[in-house]
């Protein structure tokens, strides 16, 4: 079939698109898609089908949650998701990118700019101060600090009067808080988050998630969160229930 | 594309230019240097041999030409040569320097013309590229209209085979996100048309019930021989029957209010015990029908951005829901409490409760418990949706927790 080209026409919807690619994150379209994901541990009798051929996708900007029983392999497959570990087989598609197909420093790279973490135990370095541990991200690859924009970030979480003190002397939920900052200081697309209120008393827990929900829906990323509090599943958009390494029910 | 390959040629042309010319200088500046050594040596042997001298000038009848030019010097030194057997240095066309600068020369011409041919070659194929993208999309954009979202697989083919510019790719990916994003919205609108079915389902059931129930009064009230009493009974029943279409009518005018993004927010600093207080206002008629106690420990007020009338909307629906679902005579606490951050406010009622496997359902739209059909038969179940949608609009959250004896807490946070 012949197809008759108008180079004007088409010149147009050349900026139309390229103009709505700016406006990136303004509508809703799938960022991270997980094709049947394998991860086995052991072998013979001893085998862990920790992630058993899962396939998943989630909405940009939506906040899902995984729940699931310990040891049902949702947080091997967060880390899966964030590329902390590698799959036996099956891709992980992070906005239109597949992750396992890089070398391992082009992963780690990709990994820091793309993708925040959150964990439960807020693994900060105890001998830098919450400025350091925050900016950290940046540091490792030698991109800029933007003073303001990190002031922002702190200021948000309430911890502007804490930018020189050591992590030791906070209360969980001021770590936790720190922990947040560092992961949204690069803007990652995606926030990984595992059990970030495990440690900390519900009142506490409810003021991060509080938090955490506010600055995702301000800084337009999305949010996935390992629980296995049903409270907190509440506030998610979508709520993906995981057993035995498989998706058993989402809604 | 043209204008970047064209720069690119230029650049090289440029490069080409400096770097024949610092050649070329540098071979001037040797030459130069290899021509006044000689000159010297010419001028020392004729010193030491001045017979030769006469030679030379009888060559070239004026001495002052032995310093002169090129040729000359050239000339003396074969004549020397010949005549004497003294080797003098080689003159500067016999020196390898001479043919090294000769062949860089050439080099670096057969580089630029390779440059050049392989930038026009690109041009041309890139130019090749550009069309057949451009009819690439054309046709990807026919197939946007018919519906099909996703990039054919000759275009992904052609995609895979050329290596695109960053432009290019971009614009590639920005298509395959529209395509995801029309999926997405196509999803959506199917989504809400289910919705929507569900939704005149259950108003049309909701309004038959009463309607039902107001003709059967409506008929026996109409009925002859009946006593004064009985008749008001019968009126009674009408009206209320009335009141409960027009509750259910309520409800479903805020719903569509919010499906059609009616409702928009007009946010502004202020106490939040006043908005509290029209809440409670609002369920209060209710919970004296029931003796159901609310208390109200605000001993401070709290100054929260947030909209009055939807935030007050938004808590008594959750409030009204504590009454509806509690025994009669039992209580219903609301405390306020400051957090680092945000304001806490819980609503603790002593109701049926919620099962651990619905929670997370409770802020759906049209969802309704098990427990909540059985105990309270009208409502459409849009009242925790509003309140999620109105609180989460002011980035607030709301969530519910089960209390381990009986009853339920509702905590709802709102930004400081």
């Amino acid at each position: 079939m012949d197809v008759i080209v108008d180079k004007k026409a088409i010149k147009e919807i050349f900026v139309f698109i390229t103009e709505y690619a700016i406006q990136e994150g303004n509508y809703m379209s799938i960022i991270v898609r997980v094709e049947d994901l394998v991860k086995y541990y052991g072998s013979g009798e001893n085998l862990v089908k920790a992630v058993d051929h899962t396939s998943l996708e989630l909405e940009r900007g939506k906040f899902t949650a995984i729940a699931g029983r310990s040891g049902s392999g949702k947080s091997t497959l967060l880390h899966l998701l964030g590329g902390l570990d590698r799959p036996d087989s099956g891709k992980v598609i992070i906005e239109n990118q597949d992750i396992y197909s890089f070398k391992d420093d082009r992963l780690a790279k990709f990994r820091r700019e793309k993708i925040g973490f959150i964990f439960q135990d807020y693994n900060l370095i105890p001998s830098l101060n919450i400025w350091e541990n925050v900016v950290l991200p940046l540091g490792l690859d030698n991109r800029r600090v933007v003073k303001e924009e990190a002031e922002h970030i702190l200021d948000k979480l309430g911890l502007s009067d804490k930018k020189k003190v050591m992590p030791n002397t906070l209360s969980g939920g001021q770590k936790q808080r720190t922990a947040i900052a560092r992961a949204l200081i690069t803007n990652p697309a995606v926030i990984l988050a595992d059990e970030p209120t495990g440690n900390l008393d519900s009142q506490t827990g409810l003021e991060v998630m509080h938090l955490l929900k506010q600055c995702v829906s301000e800084f337009g990323q999305t949010l996935v969160m390992i629980t296995h509090d049903e409270m907190i599943s509440q506030m998610a958009d979508v709520v993906i229930v995981i057993e035995d390494g498989k998706v058993v029910n989402r809604s | 594309m043209d204008r970047t390959s064209n720069k690119k040629i230029v650049m090289y042309l440029l490069l080409w230019f400096v770097s024949a010319v610092i050649l070329t200088c540098s071979f001037i500046v040797f030459a130069a240097c290899n021509e006044a050594a000689n000159r010297r040596r010419i001028t020392e042997f004729i010193q030491e041999h001045p017979e030769a001298e006469a030679d030379i000038i009888e060559k070239f009848q004026t001495p002052s030409r032995i310093t002169g030019m090129n040729g000359d010097t050239e000339e003396s030194i074969h004549i020397i040569e010949e005549k004497y057997g003294y080797v003098f240095y080689k003159s500067v066309l016999a020196a390898p320097v001479f043919y090294l600068w000769g062949f860089l020369f050439i080099c670096s011409l057969i580089w630029l013309l390779l440059v050049i041919y392989r930038e026009k070659k690109w041009e041309k194929q890139s130019a090749v590229l550009q069309e057949a993208l451009l009819e690439m999309l054309a046709e990807e954009l026919k197939r946007f209209q018919k519906g099909e979202y996703q990039l054919s697989s000759e275009s992904l083919s052609l995609i895979e085979e050329s290596k695109l510019s960053d432009k290019w790719m971009h614009v590639i990916e920005s298509l395959k996100e529209l395509g995801y994003y029309f999926n997405d919205l196509k999803a959506q609108l199917q989504e809400e048309e289910n919705s929507t079915k569900a939704l005149i389902t259950n108003i049309s059931h909701q309004l038959k019930v009463p309607l039902a129930s107001l003709h059967m009064n409506h008929e026996l009230a109409m009925a002859e021989g009946l006593t004064t009493d009985e008749r008001r009974e019968f009126e009674e029943q009408e009206m209320h029957e009335i009141q409960r279409m027009e509750m259910l009518l309520e409800e479903l005018v805020k719903v569509s209010k919010l499906e059609k993004h009616m409702i928009t927010l007009h946010l502004k600093r202020q106490g939040i015990r006043q908005t509290i207080a029209d809440a409670v206002s609002q369920v209060y008629g209710k919970a004296k029908k029931k003796q159901i106690d609310i208390q109200a420990e605000i001993r401070q007020d709290f100054s929260v951005l947030h909209d009055r009338k939807w935030t007050t909307e938004a808590l008594s629906n959750v409030m009204d829901n504590a009454v509806k679902y509690s025994e009669e005579q039992s209580t219903v606490c609301i405390h306020v409490q400051k957090l680092t951050s945000c304001l806490l406010i819980e609503i603790e009622d002593e109701g049926i409760g919620i099962p651990s496997g619905e929670l997370h359902h409770i802020f759906k739209r049209f969802y309704r418990g098990k427990d909540a059909v059985k105990k309270v038969t009208d409502g459409v179940g849009v009242g925790l949706y509003l309140s999620r949608t109105i609180l989460e609009q002011q980035g607030g959250t709301i969530m519910a927790k089960r209390k381990p004896d009986k009853g339920t807490v509702f905590q709802i946070t709102l930004p400081i």
